[in-house]
C-alpha cells in the first residue's frame, strides 16, 4: 500500500454529505453489537482493538477540515473503550473521543460499537465487529478461523479495502432523476435531547424464510411491506389529506458491483405506496414492494442513480467551493427536505456468516440505525446462525409502530423476544 | 421465560412490564436471579451542550470591536464630535437586552424586564439630549410609549410564565398587545408631535390585528379547525 494511504485519504461521496447535517443534537450514527458467550474483559478488550485498528485502518482515523473538502487522517491517539449507556447512537462530536468517528462499548457479555456513517456503511462494519470479535476470542485463547468477515488482525490491510468505490463504477451517461415528494411522517411526543427509544425483536430465521417462502417474497420484502401496511394504516386512522407512504432501503452495491471497500458503497432505494390511487390490502401493498424492489434493484439503474449523486462532487464549480459555504448548503437543504421523502427506513445487512468456531461463541449480532429526526421508526436488520434481529430506532416517546410490528409477527407465527431501552 | 399475555411477546427474564403494551409481568425474575444484565444499560451518558456563557462572551467581544473602531476614529479624525457616542450606546443597549441574560445562570424574568426598562428610559434620554431636545419628545412621546410597552410585556409574563398556555392564546395575547400599543401609539404621536395620520395609521393597525384576533381565538375555540389547519399545513 502506497504511503500516504495510511496517513490520510479522502471521503467517498457518501460520507462527504454526513458533515454538513452534524448538528449538536443530531448526527448521522448507527450501532452494532455481538453478544458472546462469555463476559467481556476490558483490557483483552482494548489489545483486540488495537490489533483490528492496525488491520483496518480506515476506522483508525480522525476526521480533517480541508480548504474544500473534509479529509481522513490517521489518529495518533489510542482509542478509548467504555461502559455501555442507555442512549445508543448520540451525536458524534469531532473533538470527542479522542477524534476517533466510533464509539466502543462493553457490557456483560455484549461488545457495542457506534459508528460515524461517513466511515463506513452497515457492511463495513459488520466485518470491522466480526473482526474486533474474532481477534478478541483468539486473545482469550480460543481457536479462530478467518473468512470474509473475520479478517486475519495479524494480516496487512489491503489497498482495495480502502478504495472509493463510488468513483471506481460511477460511469453511465444516463442522468437518473429521483422523483421525490414529501411523504407521510408519523409523529409523537420527542423525548428529552441525545436520548431516543431503541426496541429489538430477536427471532428464528428459518421461520419467518417460511413465512416469506409462502407469500413469494424476500424477507425484506416482507419486513418492508409490513412497516408500510402499518404507516398505511396509521395514516388512514388519522384522517386528512391522504400523503404517499415510502420506505427507504440501503442497497450493498458489493453485490453488483465487485468491490472488497470496508467504506461506504451502499445506496439508497425507495418503496412508495399512494393511498390516493385506494385502498390497500396487506397482499396488494407485499406485491407491490417486491416489484418495485426488484424492478428497482437493476444495475444499469443504479449505475445511472450513482453517477447522479456523483454529479455534484465532479461538478469543477461545487468542488473548488470552500467547505464552509458547502457544509451551510447541506445543513440548509438537509434541514428543509431532510427526512421529508421517506416516511421510514429499513437496512438490512443480511446473513452474517461467521466462521464456525467463532459462531460457537456467538449468541447474536444487534445492529441499529440510529435514531432519526423525523422518522418513527427507522428499523434495521440482521442474522448471524438462526437468530435474526430486528431493531425499531425511534425518536418519538410512542411505540405504537413496534407494538403492531411485533405482534403481527406474533400473529404469524413467529416467537420474538423484544428488549428495549425504555423506561 | 416471561411473555406478555397481551403482545405474546417474550420479554426478559425481569422485565417488570411489557416494553411494547405496559401490561405488568406478573412475578418477574429478580435482577440478582438473572445471570445475565438486561439488554441495554440504565446509565445515561448526556453530553455537554454549548457553554451559554461563552457565546455570550465571544458575542460581547464581537460587538465591542466596532464601537472601540468607532470612538478612535471619532477621536484621532473629528475630535470636535461625538457621534461614536451614538453607536456605542446603541452597541451598549442592545448588549444590555439581548446578550446580558445569558450571563446569569438561572433564568431571572422580571429582574432582566426591570434592567430592560431603565436601559431603554436612560438611553432615550441620552439620546435626545444629545440631539438637542429640551424635553418635549422625550416627556411627551418617548417616555409614556416606553412606559406602555413595558407594561404590557410586564402583563404577558405574569399571564405567560409558569402557566401551561396554548401556543395560539400566546400567539392571540401577542397580537392584543400589538393592537393596543399601535392604538397608543397613534394617540401619542398625533397628540404629542401634531402627526395627525399618525393617529388614522393606528387605527387600521388596530382594526387589523382585531381580525387577526377574532381569527385566532375562533381557532382556539374550534378544535376541528386546529385539526384542519394542522393537516393542510403538515404540522
Amino acid at each position: 500500500m502506497r504511503k500516504n494511504t495510511f496517513e490520510w485519504f479522502r471521503l467517498d461521496n457518501a460520507a462527504k454529505i454526513f458533515p454538513g447535517q452534524n448538528t449538536r443534537a443530531w448526527s448521522n450514527v448507527f450501532r452494532l453489537g455481538a453478544e458472546l458467550d462469555r463476559q467481556i474483559d476490558p483490557d483483552i478488550l482494548r489489545k483486540a482493538l488495537n490489533n483490528t485498528l492496525k488491520r483496518i485502518p480506515s476506522f483508525n482515523v480522525r476526521i480533517r477540515k480541508g480548504a474544500f473538502w473534509y479529509y481522513f487522517e490517521k489518529n495518533p491517539n489510542e482509542a478509548p473503550i467504555m461502559p455501555d449507556i442507555r442512549n445508543i447512537c448520540y451525536r458524534i462530536n469531532f473533538k470527542e473521543n479522542k477524534g476517533f468517528l466510533f464509539r466502543l462499548y462493553y457490557r456483560d457479555t455484549r461488545i457495542n460499537v457506534d459508528v460515524y456513517h461517513s466511515l463506513c456503511d452497515g457492511y463495513g462494519a459488520v466485518i470491522f465487529l466480526s473482526t474486533l470479535v474474532g481477534e478478541y476470542l483468539r486473545l482469550c485463547g480460543e481457536k479462530v478461523s478467518y473468512n470474509k468477515f473475520v479478517l486475519d488482525a495479524s494480516e496487512h490491510p489491503r489497498e482495495v479495502e480502502l478504495e472509493d468505490a463510488y468513483n471506481r463504477y460511477a460511469d453511465s451517461k444516463a442522468r437518473f432523476k429521483r422523483a421525490d415528494k414529501w411523504v407521510y411522517h408519523c409523529r409523537g411526543t420527542k423525548p428529552p435531547l441525545h436520548v431516543c427509544n431503541y426496541t429489538i425483536g430477536t427471532m428464528s430465521f428459518q421461520q419467518l424464510h417460511k413465512i416469506s417462502k409462502a407469500y413469494g417474497v424476500t424477507v425484506t420484502e416482507l419486513f418492508a411491506a409490513m412497516l408500510i401496511d402499518i404507516l398505511y394504516r396509521k395514516q388512514l386512522a388519522e384522517g386528512g389529506k391522504q400523503r404517499e407512504i415510502s420506505a427507504q432501503i440501503p442497497v450493498n452495491l458489493r453485490k453488483a458491483f465487485p468491490s472488497e471497500t470496508l467504506r461506504n458503497f451502499v445506496l439508497c432505494l425507495r418503496v412508495v405506496i399512494n393511498p390516493n390511487l385506494g385502498e390497500y390490502t396487506f397482499e396488494e401493498i407485499l406485491r407491490s414492494v417486491s416489484l418495485q424492489l426488484r424492478l428497482a434493484n437493476d444495475k444499469k439503474l443504479i449505475n445511472s442513480l450513482m453517477t447522479e449523486n456523483l454529479k455534484l462532487e465532479r461538478n469543477p464549480v461545487m468542488k473548488y467551493l470552500p467547505l464552509d459555504i458547502k457544509n451551510l448548503g447541506i445543513a440548509i437543504s438537509f434541514a428543509i427536505t431532510g427526512e421529508q421523502t421517506t416516511s421510514t427506513l429499513l437496512s438490512n445487512v443480511g446473513y452474517v456468516e461467521l466462521p464456525e468456531d467463532v459462531a460457537k461463541h456467538v449468541e447474536k449480532y444487534v445492529f441499529f440505525t440510529g435514531a432519526g429526526k423525523l422518522n418513527g421508526a427507522r428499523c434495521a436488520t440482521l442474522t448471524v446462525g438462526d437468530k435474526l434481529v430486528f431493531s425499531f430506532s425511534n425518536c418519538y416517546e410512542e411505540n405504537d409502530i413496534e407494538r403492531e410490528f411485533f405482534t403481527r409477527l406474533v400473529k404469524m407465527g413467529v416467537h420474538v423476544k423484544i428488549e428495549s431501552n425504555r423506561k | 421465560m416471561s411473555y406478555c399475555v397481551n403482545c405474546g411477546v417474550e420479554l426478559e427474564e425481569t422485565a417488570r412490564k411489557c416494553v411494547l403494551c405496559d401490561t405488568e409481568v406478573i412475578n418477574p425474575k429478580k435482577a440478582a436471579e438473572d445471570k445475565k444484565l438486561p439488554h441495554f444499560a440504565d446509565e445515561e451518558y448526556i453530553p455537554d451542550g454549548i457553554s451559554k456563557k461563552f457565546v455570550a462572551y465571544v458575542i460581547s467581544m464581537v460587538m465591542l470591536i466596532p464601537s472601540l473602531v468607532c470612538i478612535l476614529a471619532n477621536a484621532l479624525f473629528f475630535p470636535d464630535t461625538f457621534w461614536s457616542l451614538y453607536i456605542f450606546t446603541t452597541g451598549l443597549l442592545a448588549w444590555v437586552i439581548f446578550v446580558f441574560p445569558f450571563f446569569s445562570k438561572k433564568k431571572k424574568p422580571y429582574l432582566m424586564w426591570a434592567f430592560d426598562t431603565v436601559a431603554v428610559l436612560i438611553y432615550g434620554l441620552f439620546l435626545f439630549r444629545m440631539l438637542g431636545d429640551e424635553g418635549n419628545i422625550y416627556i411627551k412621546v418617548f417616555l409614556p410609549l416606553a412606559v406602555i410597552l413595558s407594561a404590557q410585556m410586564l402583563i404577558f409574563m405574569l399571564w405567560a410564565i409558569g402557566k401551561k398556555r396554548h401556543i395560539i392564546l400566546k400567539t392571540l395575547h401577542v397580537f392584543v398587545d400589538f393592537a393596543v400599543f399601535s392604538l397608543f401609539c397613534g394617540l401619542i404621536l398625533s397628540a404629542g408631535l401634531g402627526i395627525k395620520i399618525a393617529g388614522t395609521i393606528g387605527i387600521i393597525i388596530f382594526v387589523s390585528c382585531l381580525c387577526i384576533i377574532g381569527f385566532l381565538a375562533y381557532c382556539y375555540k374550534s378544535k376541528s379547525m386546529r385539526r384542519y389547519l394542522s393537516k393542510r399545513f403538515f404540522t
